[in-house]
């Protein structure tokens, strides 16, 4: 054996070498993650909770006349981060609710043709009437928000569970 | 051939150590794996509940979640080699 090679004892082929230990103990660490997010997702959940619940104050969303009847419009409420669907579904009749599906909080869009809204994540259906659970997975209907019209101005004023 | 020669004995029994060693490693190995696909699966319950907004699994699923991984920590001691003190 030449002398390097006393010095030198592990070729670069076996440098790389994992063994079944070592591979074992990487799966350790998947554990821990998997471990880990699914403690995140719990302190997300009791953050969210102890914000508690969202002061509403009344808020101007729009004019009767910007909306044409089976029309649809996002506006954001109670935040600007709160995204709602207003519909106009007659000529006299406006109602709005939040946009996030109630199964995974995916947008809901108005779908005109069936008065209908739709989730297009997971084929999830709601009424455009009152937000009920028409088809699809969603366990919930849609929180309705209270829709006041003062004049020709459209006020949402609160959110129904 | 070899009976009664303490060498092949020896060499024998070596070899029936490294299998068993062998062994050991590969039920954990699997045994962790298993417990990882459930982690998974808890994850993908709790995360379904996070986004739905129901809330009701989540803390559930953080109990189990961490109970795998205290098994899998149990397992991973069970075939280290422990340190001379």
């Amino acid at each position: 054996m030449p002398a390097w090679k006393h010095d030198f004892p592990v070729s670069w082929a076996d440098d790389h070498y994992v063994t079944r230990r070592e591979f074992t103990k990487s799966l350790v660490l998947v554990s821990c993650a998997a471990s880990v997010a699914n403690g995140a997702l719990v302190a997300m959940g009791a953050l969210e909770k102890r914000r508690g619940p969202e002061t509403l104050e009344p808020r101007r969303i729009g004019f009767v006349h910007d909306l044409p009847v089976g029309g649809s419009r996002v506006f954001g409420f109670p935040g600007p981060e709160d995204p709602c669907l207003l519909v106009r579904l007659d000529a006299d009749r406006f109602v709005a609710f939040r946009q996030k599906c109630t199964h995974l909080g995916c947008p809901v869009l108005y779908r005109k043709e069936s008065r209908k809204l739709h989730c297009p994540c997971h084929e999830g259906f709601f009424s455009a009437e009152d937000g009920k659970v028409l088809a699809g997975p969603p366990p919930r209907p849609l929180p309705r928000i209270e829709l006041v019209r003062k004049g020709d101005e459209l006020w949402a004023m609160g959110i129904q569970a | 051939m070899g009976y009664g020669n303490p060498g092949v004995s020896s060499l024998r029994r070596i070899r029936a150590e490294r299998r068993g060693g062998l062994t050991v490693i590969y039920t954990v190995m699997v045994s962790i794996l298993l417990l990882i696909v459930v982690q998974f699966v808890l994850l993908v319950v709790a995360l379904e509940d996070f986004l739905s907004g129901s809330r009701t699994v989540l803390s559930g699923a953080a109990v189990a979640s961490g109970a795998c991984f205290a098994a899998t920590c149990w397992l991973i001691g069970y075939v280290t080699p422990k340190r001379a003190s």
